[in-house]
């Protein structure tokens, strides 16, 4: 079978057509410390929605183990969003120690010796300040973050000097899905999962379709075949890529969205069960601005019948399935080889209860094929530490992999002089 | 006491069982349950579940639904549950490939607790 995918390359950007990438990064304690200090303490995080502060006084905590912290987006009286180390100035405490709620009027009290911090993280009582020598309350507020907001997303940047603000950051991933409506999608589903692998190794896992036969036969069974899963174009760009990804139109999981059509009678023979369940409530028409059709004109970059969703990945750790529909996976790394995956399936705002039980009886199903997405990559490491292999091979459809490997390099290795990743020589033949 | 509508009174026994109100304890439970004990629920309840749809339809927004309004979404997700272990993988706990149940943490809201601006009772007209 003949490969049709177009592959497209910002500037600079190496070929990715298939090769072998190092394996060292995926286990060794030292790339793992290199990826926290050059990576995730330099790059643009996404740590929630803005729809999880959604008023004035609300708080949303997110923990990065990796880094030692504990981040505390708030949005502040003024409406706006700002984000803080959750750690009191006096003994360094962690402030709050629940993952959401609302910032009293006399400020959130941290536990230890009853200091309060309002939403916009001034200080805003100290008890017995007097014992304190020369106290200024100006300084020791919660320490703040930079945090940028886009596309109802809340980032933060843990470099107080980092190079470039947010929406260039973005790039390409920015520029292409400016104008998809992700404020208009409703979070339906929601599962969290620690998985006993190296984080790339996770997501590396989310990150090409050919697996999806073999992992997921069974499960999505009308979804795609062995003569279905190349992509149908690439977008290889400085830091974030995408790939636009086939299924059948047919499929209750195909995220098309399309008005359920007939299926092929072979495929019907395969799940006369489901049939049965669909029969009993139709599958309702998207939200207008969700319609096939009416997707901003990056999504579905060729126009294609066959489409499934495009696969963006966000570096460094989210990647984002669009289409008529929105799924997320959050990688949290943990360890160099322990990972949180966050997965949040949503859908255009639900119009009624048939609309609801399709969606649900969808959601079910992708739930067990997250669960089965993750069972690889831990069987995956444990065999890694076991020097059977240097290197692990890609093809052409796993460009995405090849393309992160080397991103990840150019944060890293910039950063260690002299001393390479080993492998991401393979990497350097640059796209003419 | 009483679970379901009055209307689906005669699946009151399954509800007993399977109407559990949040996804992490219908899928707890569908994993923990052999095949022998989901069939008779599935082969029972699924010729209902047109009647099910129209009927919770015609209950205005869910906000405002009774209890036994929302134990019939309950059964009706349940139902959803065992479709994969039954035709799917013909075991209990599903996929062969997946990690284990348990070790999935399920955050998904119930209906009610969802933001829901457009839901409309009046939903149904397919074009």
């Amino acid at each position: 079978m003949t490969s049709t995918t177009k592959v497209i390359h910002g500037p600079g950007v190496p070929e990715c057509v298939g090769g072998s990438i190092s394996v060292e990064p995926y286990h060794s304690e030292e790339s793992f410390k290199k990826e926290r200090d050059h990576i995730f303490r330099k790059c643009w995080l996404n740590v929630c929605r803005t729809r999880d502060v959604p008023e004035p006084d609300s708080y949303f905590v997110r923990d990065l183990a990796m880094i030692g912290t504990s981040i505390l987006v708030m949005r502040g009286e003024d409406g706006v969003i700002r984000a803080f180390h959750n750690v009191c100035a006096h003994r360094l405490n962690k402030v709050v120690w629940n993952e959401s709620g609302a910032c009293p009027k006399k400020g959130i009290q941290c536990t230890f010796h009853g200091w309060r911090y309002k939403s916009d993280g001034k200080l805003a009582g100290a008890p017995d300040r007097a014992e304190f020598p020369n106290f200024d309350a100006s300084a020791n507020g919660l320490t703040p973050i930079d945090c940028e907001t886009w596309n109802g997303f809340v980032f933060i940047n843990l470099d107080p000097q980092h190079e470039v603000g947010l929406r260039e950051y973005l790039g390409e991933f920015g520029d292409i899905l400016e104008e998809y409506p992700f404020e208009k999608l409703v979070p339906m589903s929601s599962y969290r999962i620690e998985i006993e692998a190296n984080w790339k190794v996770v997501l590396d896992a989310f990150s090409e379709g050919y697996h999806v036969p073999f992992t997921h036969g069974p499960t999505l069974p009308d979804f795609i075949d062995t003569s279905l899963y190349h992509m149908h174009q690439i977008g290889l760009f400085e830091r974030h890529h995408y790939g636009s990804t086939p299924a059948n139109p047919d499929s209750l999981y195909s995220n098309s969205a399309l008005p359920y059509l007939p299926l092929d009678p072979k495929v019907e023979e395969a799940r006369p069960e489901m049939e049965r369940i669909m029969s009993a409530f139709s599958r309702s028409n998207p939200a207008p601005e969700f319609h096939p059709d009416r997707l901003p004109e990056g999504v579905n970059p060729t126009k294609t019948k066959r489409f499934g969703f495009d696969l963006w990945t966000c570096f460094p750790n989210v990647v984002a399935i669009v289409s008529s529909r929105l799924m997320t996976h959050h990688f949290w790394p943990i360890s160099p080889t322990r990972t949180v995956l966050e997965s949040k399936i949503y859908a255009p705002d639900v119009a009624g209860i048939r609309d609801y039980l399709f969606h649900q009886f969808r959601n079910i199903v992708i739930r067990e094929a997250v669960r089965e997405d993750v069972k690889n990559p831990e069987e995956t490491q444990r065999v890694l530490d076991s020097g059977a292999r240097s290197h692990m091979l890609l093809s052409r459809q796993e460009a995405l992999i090849q393309h992160f490997a080397w991103v990840r390099s150019k944060y890293v290795d910039s950063a260690s002089e002299g001393n390479p990743t080993p492998g991401t020589d393979l990497l350097k033949s640059v796209a003419a | 006491m009483k679970m379901l509508p009055d209307d689906f009174a005669d699946l009151e026994a399954f509800a007993k069982i399977w109407a559990l109100s949040t996804e992490s304890d219908r899928f707890m439970k569908v994993s923990d349950s052999t095949l022998d004990e989901m069939r008779p629920f599935y082969d029972t309840t699924l010729p209902r579940l047109a009647e099910m749809s129209d009927y919770l339809q015609g209950r205005g927004h869910p906000y405002d639904w009774a209890y036994e309004d929302k134990n019939l979404l309950n059964l009706i997700l349940a139902l959803f549950e065992v479709y994969s272990p039954l035709f799917i993988h013909q075991k209990p706990g599903g996929s062969p490939l997946a990690v284990e149940a348990e070790r999935l943490e399920v955050l998904t809201p119930c209906l009610w607790q969802m933001q829901l601006p457009k839901f409309s009772s009046k939903e149904g007209s397919e074009s």
